[in-house]
């Protein structure tokens, strides 16, 4: 088999699974298990990062949408117990609907876009690793940026600790 | 049967998509959650192809990618906190029970 067809059936084989345990999340009725293939699919989305050639990318994306985002999501699904776990992830028959007719127009105003729409390619691979080039730029041009990513950070976890902790006790 | 970028873009609509339905149909403010994080991972594949078709000299889709995942943990911690935070004033996280500023 040549080159390209191989990377065409991991393309595949990959998308199916990103798009199925998707799918699975959203659906299932069982809270816990919709939170497990959304940690299956948030790794294979790793996989599409190494196909594009996004190494770090890749590692960031296990390393926070494989570990620290399900263990959250997790934490969420047992603090806020509701009776019994089988029905634990409702529909909403009121929103049911619409909801459905807007992600379908909005998925076929996007494919009718993606068809009409010419790009202007380059097929060069850049022969630095992306590290580097991440490095490069994030200590230059998007240093600000960088920062205040931190700072967010810093924000979102005291804000974080001061909402789930509670007001005072009376 | 070359994989080009339109195959990553309609991958990340799809992702956007289904993300889309779980945050519109979900009546759990964690499913709803769960929705949100899903259509910031399509938008993220959608910035690492551009920027591997597009602009493959510069690395700045990566970067912004990193950003947007940064953001998006920020959102599920505050976002998770406040679900907490209202399931002890009133019991419940469906997000049709949430109508205190309904007339």
């Amino acid at each position: 088999m040549s080159n390209e067809a191989v990377y065409g059936i991991m393309f595949y084989l990959v998308s199916a699974v990103v798009l199925l345990s998707a799918v699975a999340a959203v659906t299932l009725r069982n809270l816990i298990h919709a939170a497990l293939f959304l940690a299956i699919s948030f790794v294979s989305v790793a996989g599409i990062y190494v196909l594009l050639h996004a190494d770090f990318l890749a590692a960031v994306q296990v390393l926070i949408y494989g570990g620290a985002i399900p263990v959250l999501i997790a934490f969420g699904v047992m603090l806020t117990r509701t009776p019994g776990a089988a029905g634990s992830n409702p529909v909403n028959t009121k929103t049911y609907i619409w909801g459905l007719g807007i992600t379908g127009a909005l998925f076929a105003v996007i494919m009718l876009s993606l068809l009409k729409s010419k790009f202007a390619m380059q097929g060069l691979i850049s022969k630095e690793p992306s590290i580097e080039g991440l490095a490069r730029l994030m200590l230059g041009d998007f240093l600000i940026p960088f920062e205040f990513a931190a700072i967010l950070l810093l924000a979102a976890m005291i804000g974080a600790i001061i909402l789930a902790r509670g007001g005072e006790a009376k | 049967m070359t994989i080009g970028l339109e195959h990553y873009l309609a991958v990340g609509a799809m992702l956007f998509c289904i993300g889309l339905y779980g945050v519109l149909t979900k009546r759990n403010a964690v499913a709803v959650l769960m929705g949100i994080e899903l259509m910031l991972n399509s938008v993220n594949i959608n910035l690492v192809a551009f920027n591997r078709f597009v602009a493959p000299a510069d690395f700045v889709g990566q970067l912004f990618a990193v950003f947007v995942i940064v953001v998006a943990a920020a959102e599920v911690a505050v976002g998770l906190a406040l679900v907490i935070s209202i399931y002890r004033l009133r019991d419940s996280i469906h997000v049709d029970d949430l109508n205190l500023l309904k007339w």
